[in-house]
């Protein structure tokens, strides 16, 4: 499909409604100053395309600014070869859908974007970094979903990696804890030991015996009943509540006894001394009367505490009873908690708490039966303690228990060993799994993305090849690697002799531009849209003429089948364009104002003579575009052939000059028409041409008629180098042997 | 755009590059026999309309299927 009419209204510089036919859907080079609408155009058939221009997303520019400033809305119309018309509009912020117009077929667009390719973009992409380029790069090869799943892969190996490293040191600590538990100590010497002294039925002669056993009931088992153990804390607690009461009694009785004993001594001593003495007086008192009144009431009194004494007895042997029960009871709890088995651990923080309690009761206790005082206030000890305690006390001897929970503990150990081991194992195959996953992936993805860079590659060193010419760059592609730093790069060898990479080191800026020039047409080679078309906007600004000529004859010998809209300021380049392409159109942008923006001519200019001769336009103002065209005409076949000319550095080529050179290098390569009249014709076209320019006041001017007669003299000297016989021009084949130039059944030469 | 002589395969369009690179990265995955094992975890974690990996579906989904022998899953 190709573009046959352009058509731009109130879209950016284009105020007024605006066509642009392209005939025969041709390729098109349009030249036009800076700010007369270029870039515009290149703006309108993005935005015709995708319904979006890049730029304006920038700066918060809005698509509105795509709008005239004297208008409301946009739109922007193509009419495709055979095909139909569509248009786009645009109101203010709001881009409307493709619209297919009238026309003999209905048009579908998938909104594909039109590859475009301006100056900056070109010069953007190669700045750019390696890693910046890969991802554009892989965007547009449809390959960037690569990078998630080698992404995804890889973090999957890092996950798995790390958990083997977690198992690994698990299984370390594991060995380390039983290593540790065993001390200098075989295991198989400790579980010997262990299960004589535990008392087992059958000697544990391995782990694996180990980490089969069951421990016994009696120390592992849980208690049958909560409610059992409650009981007999319950009557532990009255024991004990008992016990002291006991022993208030006792400390209070002790008090008395004490005092019984002082009476009798004093009773005694009395007693001696009233048998000794002669008056009639008592020792204490002093009064006769009351001596035996004295003597009675003590008699009295130590007949009371002669009677408690017995009871004080029983009580002092039932404190000494039960204090010896308590220390058994701190002993078999000091046991119960270093020995406890894993199992009944939910008890070990209540027991400790509750030793620390029975300890201290028991120190009241032995306190109060010195001091023979009552023990205060002393709480007693949790009931859940007591009652184990007192249990295991009875019930459990002294050594069995802490073998049986030594191998209970190494049994653990042993388990636990086993189990990280197994993990540690398969942590380490799932590990090398993902290894091995991996690295399939890094290499299928690396072989996908070079093959699709090779695909480029081949075209793209061609290409650059065709541009610049300069053979001390070779061997230039695109390489990938997702090394550090890594990414997509260009790469050549300088001189055969050194690699290069990135190409900044050593390129020039003009080099660097045909580099991104060169990539942006190898992409559209290898991966072309669906319908050919391309824009080229201001994409030669750091080409000289040798360049610009190259990507001229480039596109024509790999895009020719391309239609190819080539905008440039430069109006040596659309004369390039007119010689090196004569089947594309060349326009101009001849006029431009701000009421009605941007008019379109002829850009070559004898077709722009012809143009302004047809609507009548006096022919005393045609003198310069005249000359001009005549230059153009004697320029092209100079160029062409390569002849030679005068070089004057102080002013540019006339059209004497040229035709000189013509007749001149015809004559010397023995071209057989170079004696042909229209060469000597020319010579007079020139002078009237160059008297119309410079001269245009003197009489006679230059009329109607002789600007017809040139433009048929110009005709015709296109056609003196047409081959009648297999109709192309005497430079289509170039340098063969000694000949200059010939056409290609060798009919016209020029040597 | 489409040209009327020419019909657009879905098939060849540019997402489909990377989903046959995925899939022929899994197939040489298969045939590896140490990574043979995560192929399908791999498989069910990789989202080729949306373009995304979940790694951790991805991890779950290995220690799921990989048993004690460790390449048979369970």
């Amino acid at each position: 499909m190709k573009m046959a009419r352009l058509e731009f209204d109130g879209f950016r510089c284009f105020r007024k409604k605006r066509a642009l036919p392209l005939k025969g859907g041709r390729s098109l080079c349009l030249q036009a100053e800076n700010g007369r609408g270029k870039t515009s155009i290149a703006d309108a058939l993005e935005f015709w395309s995708t319904g979006d221009v890049a730029w304006t997303h920038r700066d918060g520019v809005g698509l509105e600014a795509l709008v005239h400033l004297d208008c409301h809305e946009a739109a922007v119309e193509i009419q495709v070869d055979g095909v139909g018309v569509a248009s786009r509009r645009l109101h203010g912020n709001s881009s409307g859908p493709l619209e297919a117009g009238a026309g003999p077929l209905a048009v579908n667009f998938s909104g594909e974007r039109l590859p475009v390719l301006g100056h900056r973009t070109m010069a953007q992409f190669v700045d750019k970094t390696a890693n910046d380029k890969r991802s554009e790069l892989l965007e547009a090869l449809g390959l960037n979903d690569l990078g998630a799943f080698r992404a995804g892969v890889r973090s999957v190996k890092s996950q798995l990696k790390r958990r083997a490293k977690e198992m690994s040191e698990r299984q370390k600590a594991a060995e380390q804890a039983l290593n540790a538990q065993l001390g200098e100590e075989k295991l198989d010497d400790t579980l010997a030991r262990l299960s004589a002294s535990a008392g087992l039925d059958s000697r544990l002669s391995d782990g694996d015996d180990l980490i089969a056993w069951k421990p016994p009931a009696v120390q592992t088992q849980a208690p049958s009943s909560p409610l059992s153990r409650s009981e007999e804390l319950a009557r532990a607690r009255e024991e004990l509540s008992q016990a002291s009461t006991d022993l208030w009694t006792a400390a209070i009785e002790d008090k008395a006894a004490a005092e019984q004993r002082g009476l009798s001594t004093l009773l005694e001593a009395g007693s001696q001394v009233m048998a000794t003495s002669d008056e009639d007086r008592c020792p204490l008192c002093l009064t006769a009367q009351d001596r035996q009144a004295l003597i009675d009431r003590i008699s009295e009194r130590a007949a009371e505490l002669a009677a408690t004494d017995e009871k004080f007895g029983k009580a002092e042997q039932q404190l000494t009873a039960h204090a010896e029960a308590a220390r058994r009871l701190v002993r078999a709890l000091e046991g119960v908690l270093s020995n406890e088995a894993p199992m009944e651990v939910d008890l070990a923080q209540p027991l400790e708490a509750s030793l620390t309690e029975l300890k201290g009761y028991l120190e009241r206790l032995t306190e109060a039966r010195a001091q023979r005082r009552p023990p205060g206030n002393v709480p007693l000890p949790s009931a859940q303690v007591v009652a184990k305690a007192h249990k295991v006390a009875l019930s459990t001897p002294a050594a069995v228990g802490p073998a049986l929970v030594e191998l209970s503990t190494l049994k653990g150990m042993l388990v636990e060993l086993r189990d990280s081991r197994a993990a540690a194992a398969q942590a380490d195959r799932r590990e090398a799994a993902a290894n091995a996953a991996a690295q399939l992936t890094d290499e299928a993805v690396e072989r996908a993305i070079q093959a699709e860079l090779d695909r480029i590659n081949e075209p793209l060193a061609s290409y650059y090849a065709q541009l610049v010419g300069q053979p001390v760059y070779t061997d230039l592609r695109l390489v990938y690697t997702e090394a550090r730093a890594g990414g997509i790069e260009f790469k050549f060898k300088w001189d055969g002799r050194h690699d290069v990479r990135p190409p900044q080191k050593v390129m020039s800026e003009s080099e660097l531009n045909a580099l991104g020039l060169a990539l942006f047409l190898a992409r559209l080679k290898t991966d072309p849209p669906s319908w050919r078309t391309m824009v080229l906007d201001d994409v030669v600004a750091s080409f000289d003429a040798v360049h610009r000529t190259r990507l001229i004859r480039l596109l024509v010998t790999e895009f020719g089948d391309w239609q190819v809209i080539l905008l440039t300021h430069d109006s040596q380049l659309s004369r390039t364009v007119a010689v090196e392409a004569p089947q594309w159109q060349v326009e101009k942008v001849t006029a431009w104002t701000p009421s009605e923006g941007p008019t379109f001519g002829p850009g070559n200019t004898r077709a722009r003579l012809r143009e302004r001769l047809d609507s009548g336009e006096p022919a005393e103002e045609l003198g310069g575009l005249a000359r001009q065209a005549m230059e153009e005409a004697l320029e092209r076949p100079v160029g062409k052939m390569g002849l030679k000319i005068r070089h004057d550095p102080t002013n540019g080529y006339a059209a004497d000059e040229y035709r000189r050179a013509l007749v001149g290098g015809l004559s010397e390569g023995g071209f057989p028409r170079a004696d042909d009249e229209i060469l000597v014709r020319l010579r007079t076209d020139g002078s009237i041409t160059n008297r119309a320019c410079h001269y245009s006041d003197c009489e006679p001017g230059i009329t109607e008629q002789d600007l017809r007669i040139l433009l048929e003299d110009l005709d015709a000297l296109d056609q003196l180098f047409h081959c009648d016989t297999c109709g192309k021009k005497a430079w289509e084949v170039p340098h063969q042997g000694s000949t200059r130039c010939q056409c290609e059944c060798g009919e016209l030469t020029c040597a | 755009m489409v040209d009327e002589n020419q019909t657009p395969d879905p098939e060849q369009g540019e997402g489909g590059k990377a989903s046959v690179v995925i899939t022929a990265a899994l197939l040489s995955m298969r045939e590896n026999e140490k990574a043979r094992a995560l192929v399908d975890a791999l498989e069910s974690a990789w989202h080729p309309d949306s373009g995304k990996f979940d790694v951790e579906a991805a991890v779950r989904g290995i220690e799921a299927g990989l048993g004690e022998e460790g390449d048979k899953p369970q």
